[in-house]
């Protein structure tokens, strides 16, 4: 059965997200291209794994959770991120937090963006 | 009454200025949040009664809600706007980027369109519109 996406929320170290709105999971493998004179079809070889994932919420100046990632983002330093489906927590990881922004319009609802790279990979639970 | 409905209620009828261009339905300040306004009423004053619109502002952990509420502002139609203008300024001055104390809401902004004529046969109106967002607590 489909889900809604309202149920799948992220914590960072412990901590859940404050109003988050949107989360997303990008998983890659680069290609190692092994194709020869041998044959006209292209062969491949799965190489390097990647995951990041990116996150928007409302910008809540007192989140515990985000105050941790702008903590990471600052001092350099890893976070443990929690990916949740139905308040249980489903897979983490480790993450370095690539990019943080903070949009603050006139009139408008001020909001983060944050991106995360998975080190290593998800592993299931906590 | 509801949280809203006394906040808006509660920011109107405190402003002495205000009140100082209403008159006086017993003794409060004629703002009235139920539609009609008593027949016994006299102008000039106020009515804003309930939503125009009412639109979630959710996110996955919070629930809030961007209200838009008409402020209805009424005056004799004694040849001369100025009094029902001065009225409708004032209800702009009070909730246009004004922030709120609203029981078991967080205002995060409120912004007024108008105020626009309204004019009825009998008295000069004007009404302010205010698009209201607040996040449950």
């Amino acid at each position: 059965m489909a889900m809604n996406g309202t149920d799948i929320l992220i914590a960072i170290d412990g901590d859940i997200v404050g109003s988050q709105r949107d989360v997303t999971f990008d998983e890659t493998t680069a290609e190692i291209d092994i194709s020869s004179k041998d044959s006209r079809a292209g062969r491949y070889l799965p190489g390097r794994y990647g995951a990041t994932m990116s996150l928007d919420a409302l910008y809540v100046p007192t989140d515990t959770a985000y105050l941790a990632l702008q903590s990471a983002m600052r001092d350099g330093e890893m976070v443990e991120v929690w990916s949740m489906e139905d308040s249980v927590v489903i897979e983490s990881a480790d993450a370095i937090v690539t990019s943080l922004s903070r949009s603050g319009p006139d009139q408008g609802e001020a909001t983060v963006s944050i991106s995360l790279r998975i080190d290593g990979e998800w592993t299931s639970g906590s | 009454m509801s949280a809203l409905t006394a906040a808006i209620y509660d920011c109107l009828a405190g402003d002495a200025t205000l009140t100082a261009l209403l008159s006086t339905y017993g003794v409060t300040p004629a703002i009235f949040t139920t539609d009609p306004a008593p027949g016994d009423a006299e102008l000039p004053y106020i009515v804003t009664a309930g939503e125009v619109s009412q639109a979630p502002f959710d996110t996955k952990t919070t629930l809030g809600r961007t209200i838009v509420r008409d402020v209805r502002c009424y005056a004799s139609a004694s040849g001369s706007g100025i009094t029902v203008e001065a009225i409708a300024e004032r209800v702009r001055a009070l909730l246009h980027r004004q922030a709120l104390t609203i029981a078991g809401f967080a205002w995060i902004w409120a912004e007024c369109s108008g105020p626009i004529v309204a004019d009825e046969p009998d008295a000069y109106g004007r009404i302010v519109s205010v698009r209201l967002t607040v996040e449950e607590t």
